[in-house]
């Protein structure tokens, strides 16, 4: 029981040794690289929701009987348990007047331990459940497809036309992994809003926008939200995804769209994909920090589009052409423009693995950064 | 949505039961605890004693009874969203008329139909009514824990008083043997006896052990029925103790079975909205779009086998399959055994279930 306990206790924290070296990248990342600049400023928010929901996760364990993690394929939680925060949070209200404040709590177990030198197992429990539920309570945490917000609203010169950057995160059932999708998205409706007027200042524009709960031209909205509920599966190729955003909504035309997935993460004596990596992060002396934690960026851009034609026995909408790069089987088989992989991995792990010879091997193909104290490395 | 409003209101007149419940054993448990310590053992208050008894035996027979019901109204429900997929896989009625013309027509037409069904929703709605049923299958439980530790001393209390009453019994019982020749002796040395004086010191030690003759007789008749009372007392604390550890090992059937259940439907129900939607869109997309006008499946994983990188991520393709299938295998073996014990312990419910519809006819 009590290695159980330690090890759910170790995963807990592998994971958030992982997400604190994440942010510190995501925090310099946009100034190295350009391109990807939007993207991690969006990654960013998505990714405290993911951590709040941890946390909650990490509260219920001590009450719950049992915690189920995919150590199959992908290192994260069930998706079951993402449901079950959605489900918890609308009790919420009601578990919290049933259980006793927290001071008392606080104040039993303090007795309990001084007075009766007793170890207060029961109320641990009841303390974990109170503080589950009012961290549930306050919100924020990611769930199966979150809201849809509008980060840029603007105006493309040559097409003369409106063009929205929406985001929104979802959480795949099937895999089991977070991702963050981005969109680019032109309007070509009738009643498309023009991007409100911004202040000039003596040195361009300035640049505080507020992000808008969904789509600026306030009929898509709804139909649009509806759609990114149904397409938000892993299992879906961009492809198809910006097909059928295209097909469904014939003045709303995707330029690019991008995803960012969150996964899979390896953590030593727990994940079992991946036989090398396991073997590299169990075999060995003991290592403090022994986890890799992987995400990909895929792209996919429009390399032309079909005008629409309107005729007298009806017409055809317009239509994008997307760009896939066949030259590289990865991109051609997953149908998109372009494929980024990046690993994380502690200083000692990757010690470890260049001792073994195994470094090229494992990693070959990602960009890698090395997470050593406060410090990340990158181009090793 | 579904059938979920009928089962709504099953849960909430089981939610009921549960409280009715919870008050009966109560009550019926403070009137055992009563009779371990009272002193007195009228017969007129252990009938009643008695019938209350009865009366929180049977309320949990038709509770378990009423679990058990949900549970399978569950089931149906579940059921009903297979039908769902089913229907989703098959063409429709307009589908199969277009077929006749163009099969690419239809299977474009059943390609949307797919595609925008929306079944988000009900996934998270089962999961919900799963959860309820086991939180009250759980405070069920420990209400009944609570009652068993309980019981289980009161039990205890009254085997010692029958014990004890049943020593002094036998101690009485003894004493009557002995008093018994004294008493006879002493008759004849009184009808043997010519003197006066002698005669009336006689009587009197005569009239002295008569006296204690009767108590001891009487007193052995009251501790006798005293320890017949205790007796079925007994007997009665004994069958309400067996019952309820009976019924916690059913309740821990029934939460083990609807866990695992609830698992499993979560797993399956994603892969199969998932695979249902990617089959239907893939094809299409990559027709319109990707590597010329007819892309072949075969093609593409032939072209997908070149190269060393592909290969090994075949490699990693397979240890992965390979793991799914044992977590799979896994959830169905502990499926199995928890579905065997639960049909064993449920299977008059299950029979009437055969024969009707158990969640309010449609």
């Amino acid at each position: 029981m009590k290695a159980v306990r330690d090890a759910t206790l170790d995963y807990f924290r592998s994971i958030d040794l992982a997400f604190d070296a994440l942010d510190r990248i995501f925090e310099t990342e946009g100034i190295w690289v350009k391109r990807h600049n939007l993207i991690y400023h969006l990654v960013t928010g998505h990714l405290r929701h993911l951590r709040r929901a941890f946390q909650c996760w990490q509260h219920r364990i001590w009450f719950m009987d049992s915690f189920k993690v995919d150590t199959a394929e992908s290192g994260f939680p069930l998706f079951q348990n993402v449901l079950e925060l959605r489900q918890d949070a609308i009790r919420a209200r009601e578990r919290l007047e049933d259980l006793p404040e927290t001071d008392l709590i606080r104040e039993e177990m303090i007795e309990l331990l001084l007075k009766f030198k007793q170890y207060p197992d029961a109320l641990q429990k009841t303390m974990a459940e109170r503080l589950y539920f009012e961290t549930v309570e306050r919100g924020g945490l990611f769930g199966a497809v979150s809201r849809l917000e509008t980060i840029r609203h603007s105006y493309n010169p040559r097409g003369k036309r409106p063009y929205y950057v929406v985001h929104w995160s979802a959480y795949d059932g099937t895999a089991n992994l977070p991702m963050i999708y981005q969109a680019v998205i032109e309007d070509s409706s009738s009643d498309a809003p023009m991007p409100p007027e911004r202040r000039q200042g003596p040195w361009g524009e300035t640049d505080a926008v507020e992000p808008l709960p969904g789509l600026p031209n306030e009929k898509l909205t709804a139909p649009f939200r509806a759609f990114v509920e149904n397409h938000s599966g892993y299992s879906l190729t961009l492809t198809s995804i910006a097909t059928a955003m295209d097909k469904d909504f014939p003045n709303l035309h995707p330029k690019q769209l991008r995803r960012f997935v969150l996964g899979p993460v390896y953590i030593g004596g727990m994940t079992d994909h991946n036989d090398r990596v396991r073997k590299l992060l169990t075999s060995g002396p003991a290592i403090h920090e022994n986890w890799i934690l992987t995400w990909t960026i895929q792209e996919l851009h429009s390399q032309e589009s079909i005008p629409a034609k309107r005729g007298l026995w009806g017409g055809t909408p317009q239509k994008e052409i997307y760009y896939i790069n066949t030259d590289d089987v990865d991109c051609a088989q997953q149908g998109v423009s372009a494929l980024d992989r990046h690993a994380l991995l502690p200083h000692p792990v990757y010690q470890a693995a260049y001792a073994e010879g195994v470094a090229e091997e494992i990693l070959r193909g990602h960009h890698v950064y090395i997470a050593s104290g406060d410090h990340i490395l990158r181009h090793v | 949505m579904l059938q979920t409003q009928k089962l709504d209101a099953e849960i909430s007149k089981t939610k009921t039961m549960v409280e009715e419940m919870r008050s009966k054993i109560e009550a019926g448990e403070k009137a055992l605890g009563k009779i371990a310590e009272s002193e007195s053992l009228g017969e007129l208050q252990f009938d009643i004693e008695n019938a209350r008894i009865q009366d929180v035996l049977n309320q949990q027979k038709l509770m378990e009874g009423n679990i058990a019901d949900l549970i399978i109204g569950l089931e149906d429900v579940t059921e009903g969203f297979g039908m769902e997929f089913q229907n989703m896989k098959k063409f429709s009625f307009s589908e199969t008329l277009v077929g006749w013309f163009s099969k690419k027509r239809a299977q474009a037409m059943r390609n949307e139909r797919v595609r925008t069904t929306n079944l988000g929703g009900n996934l998270q709605d089962l999961l919900g009514k799963s959860d309820t049923i086991v939180s009250i299958l759980k405070g069920q439980k420990s209400v009944l824990e609570e009652r068993y530790a309980n019981s289980e001393e009161s039990l205890k209390t009254v085997i010692e008083r029958r014990k004890s009453v049943t020593e002094e019994l036998k101690a009485t019982q003894a004493r009557i043997e002995e008093l018994n020749p004294m008493l006879m002796d002493i008759e004849n040395q009184i009808a043997a006896s010519t003197d006066q004086a002698a005669r009336t010191k006689l009587e009197g030690e005569r009239s002295k052990l008569a006296t204690e003759y009767n108590e001891a007789q009487s007193k052995e008749q009251e501790l006798l029925a005293g320890s017949q009372t205790l007796e079925r007392y007994t007997s009665m604390f004994q069958t309400f103790v067996d019952s309820l550890n009976n019924q916690i090992a059913a309740q821990n059937t029934l939460i083990n079975k609807l866990s695992i259940d609830t698992e499993q439907r979560i797993v399956l129900y994603k892969a199969l909205e998932d695979s249902l939607k990617t089959a239907a869109q893939q094809d299409v997309a990559h027709k319109i779009n990707t590597l010329g006008s007819k892309v072949d499946v075969a093609a593409e994983e032939t072209m997908a086998g070149i190269g060393a990188a592909a290969q090994s991520h075949i490699a990693d393709l397979l240890e992965l399959h390979e793991k799914n299938m044992v977590s799979t295998q896994e959830i169905q073996r502990r499926k199995k055994l928890a579905d065997d014990a639960f049909a064993r312990r449920f299977s008059e419910v299950l029979e009437k279930h055969q024969i009707s519809s158990y969640v309010a006819p449609r």
